[in-house]
């Protein structure tokens, strides 16, 4: 009998492997019940494609963005508000991926793994969220993009609370257009332009080269260049200059934001030492809003480059392709002495009967760069603020940025506008960027864009 | 060593065990009946009935037949249970259908049991049971050829308004010939007869499309074949063999492909060949590890929920955690049958319970991985708790096999205690 015992192995092994399979299954559920959850043939959680039970968003001073009422999705009440906050907030549809209601649908509805849709099921109240937003600077922002399509992004770079994200072009999400998906009006319109647009940042990047001169060269601002209008490297085209500025140092090629200058200190600098300034200031990397709302990372290669493709992606007019929110959490860590807290835009979450639901809060911060190269990067966009930006932007506050104005085309109503920078100001501590399509230049578009928000958050 | 054998966990008070058993199939009855807009009579009727008849099973053969072991049935009894509740709260009309099929399980297992008790009669049985199986798997053929497919299988004949799985009983007479022909001396003839007879068997299941017992015969006649042998490079053979046949048939086989393709795609799927899977899943995560309750699911509307996807209604409305606690019978059962095995009293039975108890945890995991995407899904069902009367019949059959493996079973009979 001894023998047919030892021959029941089979069975052993089918039985080990049976266990095997049932706690893979429960790893599967474990890992994925939120998404699968919230797959849209769940009719726990939708009724004819919309969220039936989903709790209500608040913008930071309380005030309603979305609620339930009578198993429906209801916005604010003001036109401009759902506009303005639809890409941060997110459509019934979750066609904006990147909206918290995309992607908090699980804890907004309630569900847990523990109990499933029960709560759901039985009382139709989900989780409520408050968001960082401030719906009344989203509305100056709304405002103040005139019908561009481009966005407006304000972070507070001591906390990494964002208290602005708009995104156009935007429609009303209680009155759908028609025609969003022929009018060109719209195109793009599902994207949050702040996080996952690919933009080319234009003479933003100088930001960057700038800040490679200054970690490799301990002579960086006393050096001069020379800008006779173009430049010409060994090999390829020349970079052309929109002036003909003679001899310069770095704060006056910064401020005067001269091209071949650029050209030349990336050129110097190498395709090496660019690409590591590059990456520790996080261009590549996506940054993620609470741990959870994911950006474009970026899009940046110098590898190989011949010269005057290296000179050209150190004026910011390479293939490199950012989203705005790189850019804006470069200038936060630039105001916040190299660090930047994490960025977010959820604030808490509370169960539908108001107790607390801890969320895991990944709130380190991040060195992007030395404190002393923030704080001489910091001097030079001050400069541009009280020599260059005085006639757009208003001196009361104090603001550090740089322009850019990145082309597309032959045609300068094509061009790219944008404005990145942040108040020197401890009692408002924000960090701003400003892009706008089809923007004709930084200074003309994008920075009075940028004065209106910034005069509005210190006015509140 | 003798100390501690004294101190041996005292055997479970059948009596107990079967009145908390009741407790739990009158509360789920008295759920699944208010689970509808009405109170749905016929399905705690069938739940009455059912629990009367387990009564009288147990009496009869606690007094009568001085068993004491009701483990097997105490398990059965539970699993058809919750069919019997689940499938009547999908379909109250097939409660009372089910609960037929339930008890005339029972009457095959009785049957079963007592014909188990007399190996020489078995042994003369052993051809024309084979013969008998071999027939019906014809008549199955020619038939459906004629007939058409349901389902797209060909798996079905109907006589008399009644719908029978030749396959089903089929699994009955494999693990009978199987365990019948092997325990005897080991002949190099028996074993190319029975292989001979499985790969009939095996073959027949494939051209009748039912590619889901195929493989549950064949991962039968790899248990059988080891427990005979005991020669790893027999297994090896029968191995490579069936792979060289999976390719052939996959190669040729386009619906074979087409049924796979969903596999680990099932979101890309979700409206075609992933449908039944893809409702599976988000029932589970509906249902979280508690349940909605029964009667709350979607699960329940999906095609086959009352067999294939019973799983998901399970999950979904019952919880993960039940639903787990359920297919974990089969392991036990599994388990019994082992420990049986190194007591019994003949190989015949080891062989026969360890093969009736893989067949059964072998198509459970077929049913339970395939629905949740973790297996590619073949369309088997749960042994007693999907509905299906041929399918419960030979269930409660098979389970025959490892009720005469224990020794405690024909006590009876000889009187003999073991020394």
């Amino acid at each position: 009998m001894k023998m047919i015992t030892k021959r029941g192995i089979f069975l052993w092994i089918l039985c080990i492997l049976f266990v095997i399979g049932l706690g893979f299954m429960t790893f599967e559920l474990v890992t994925n019940c939120n998404d699968w959850v919230m797959k849209r043939n769940n009719h726990h959680v939708y009724t004819n494609g919309e969220l039936v039970g989903a709790g209500t968003i608040y913008d930071v001073n309380k005030e309603v963005l979305v609620e339930t009422v009578a198993g429906e999705r209801i916005y604010n009440d003001s036109e401009t508000t759902r506009k303005a906050t639809l890409h941060i907030v997110g459509d019934q549809k979750n066609f904006i991926s990147t909206g918290v209601q995309s992607v908090y649908a699980a804890r907004l509805t309630g569900y847990s793994l523990l109990f499933g849709t029960y709560a759901l099921d039985h009382d139709e109240v989900g989780n409520d969220i408050t968001l960082t937003i401030d719906k009344d600077i989203c509305d100056v922002a709304y405002e103040a993009l005139r019908g561009y399509k481009g966005t407006v992004g304000v972070v507070n770079y001591k906390t990494g609370d964002i208290i602005c994200s708009v995104s156009t072009p935007t429609y009303d999400p209680e009155d759908v257009p028609s025609d969003i998906l022929t009018n060109d009006a719209y195109e793009g319109v599902y994207i949050n332009r702040l996080l996952t647009a690919h933009y080319v940042p234009g003479s933003t990047f100088k930001i960057v080269t700038a800040i490679c001169a200054l970690e490799n060269w301990d002579d960086a601002l006393s050096r001069e260049w020379e800008c006779g209008g173009a430049y010409q490297p060994k090999k390829g085209v020349a970079i052309t200059c929109w002036g003909h500025h003679g001899k310069l140092n770095l704060m006056d090629a910064f401020s005067e934001s001269c091209n071949p200058v650029f050209a030349q200190i990336a050129i110097e600098l190498g395709s090496k030492k660019l690409e590591a300034t590059a990456k520790s200031l996080g261009i590549g990397t996506p940054i993620s809003l609470n741990g959870e709302i994911q950006s474009f990372g970026g899009k940046f290669d110098v590898n190989n480059a011949a010269d005057d493709k290296l000179g050209w992606t150190g004026v910011g007019q390479g293939d490199t392709r950012l989203a705005p929110i790189t850019m804006l959490r470069i200038a936060s860590a630039i105001a916040n002495g190299g660090t930047t807290p994490s960025f977010r835009v959820v604030k808490d979450i509370t169960s539908g009967f108001g107790q607390d639901i801890t969320i895991p809060q990944i709130s380190n911060t991040t060195a992007l760069m030395d404190e002393n190269i923030a704080t001489e990067i910091g001097k030079l966009m001050r400069n541009n603020g009280e020599v260059q930006y005085d006639d757009v932007v208003d001196k009361s506050l104090n603001v550090c940025a740089k322009t850019g104005t990145a082309q597309i085309d032959e045609i300068d109503d094509h061009n790219i506008a944008w404005f990145v920078g942040y108040m020197d100001d401890d009692e408002y501590p924000y960090a701003f960027v400003v892009t706008v399509e089809n923007g004709n230049s930084g200074h003309k578009t994008a920075a009075p864009i940028a004065n209106k928000v910034l005069k509005a958050i210190k006015n509140k | 060593m003798a100390l501690k054998r004294k101190h041996r966990t005292k055997p479970v008070n059948n009596h107990l065990l079967l009145f908390v058993l009741t407790l739990f199939q009158i509360v789920t009855g008295f759920m699944s009946a208010r689970a509808g807009e009405e109170f749905e009579v016929t399905i705690i009727t069938s739940m009455l009935i059912l629990i009367v008849a387990e009564w009288a099973y147990l009496l009869i053969f606690y007094s009568f037949f001085r068993r004491r072991n009701f483990e097997l049935e105490m398990i059965a009894f539970f699993l058809c249970g919750v069919g019997l509740v689940v499938i009547g709260s999908i379909d109250p009309d097939a409660a009372f259908k089910q609960l037929i099929m339930v008890l005339a399980g029972m009457v095959a297992y009785i049957i079963m049991v007592f014909l188990l008790g007399n190996v020489d009669l078995c042994m003369k049985l052993r051809l024309p049971v084979a013969v008998l199986a071999l027939l019906f798997l014809a008549v199955n053929i020619v038939l459906s050829r004629l007939m058409g497919t349901i389902n797209g299988a060909y798996n079905w004949i109907e006589i008399g308004g009644f719908r029978l799985q030749p396959s089903e009983f089929v699994k009955i007479a494999f693990i009978f010939v199987g365990s019948a022909t092997l325990e005897k001396i080991q002949t190099s003839k028996n074993i190319f007869a029975f292989i001979a007879f499985s790969l009939t068997i095996v073959g027949s299941l494939v051209l009748i499309r039912d590619l889901g017992t195929a493989l549950i015969f064949f991962v039968t006649f790899l248990i059988l074949a080891f427990m005979n042998s005991g020669d790893i490079k027999t297994i090896i053979a029968a191995l490579s063999a069936a792979a060289m046949g999976g390719a052939i048939v996959l190669k040729y086989k386009g619906y074979v492909l087409n049924r796979f393709q969903a596999y680990r795609h099932v979101w890309e799927f979700r409206d075609t060949t992933g449908f039944q899977q893809s409702r599976v899943l988000i029932g589970m995560a509906s249902g979280g590890l508690l349940g909605v309750g029964v009667g709350n699911g979607y699960a329940r509307y999906v095609f086959g929920s009352t067999n294939d996807t019973i799983f998901g209604v399970i999950c979904e409305e019952w919880g993960f955690i039940f639903a787990i606690a359920l297919v974990l019978s089969f392991v036990f059962i599994a388990v019994s049958a082992l420990v049986n095995s190194i007591a019994s009293r003949s190989a015949f039975y080891s062989i026969g319970a360890v093969a009736g108890a893989g067949l059964l945890l072998f198509q459970c995991a077929l049913n339970i991985f395939g629905i949740t995407d973790l297996l590619p899904l073949t369309g088997v069902t749960i042994p007693f708790v999907s509905q299906g009367g041929s399918s419960m019949i030979s269930c409660w059959a098979i389970l025959a096999f490892i009720k005469a493996s224990d020794i405690r079973t024909y006590n009876y009979l000889g009187g003999k205690k073991k020394r």
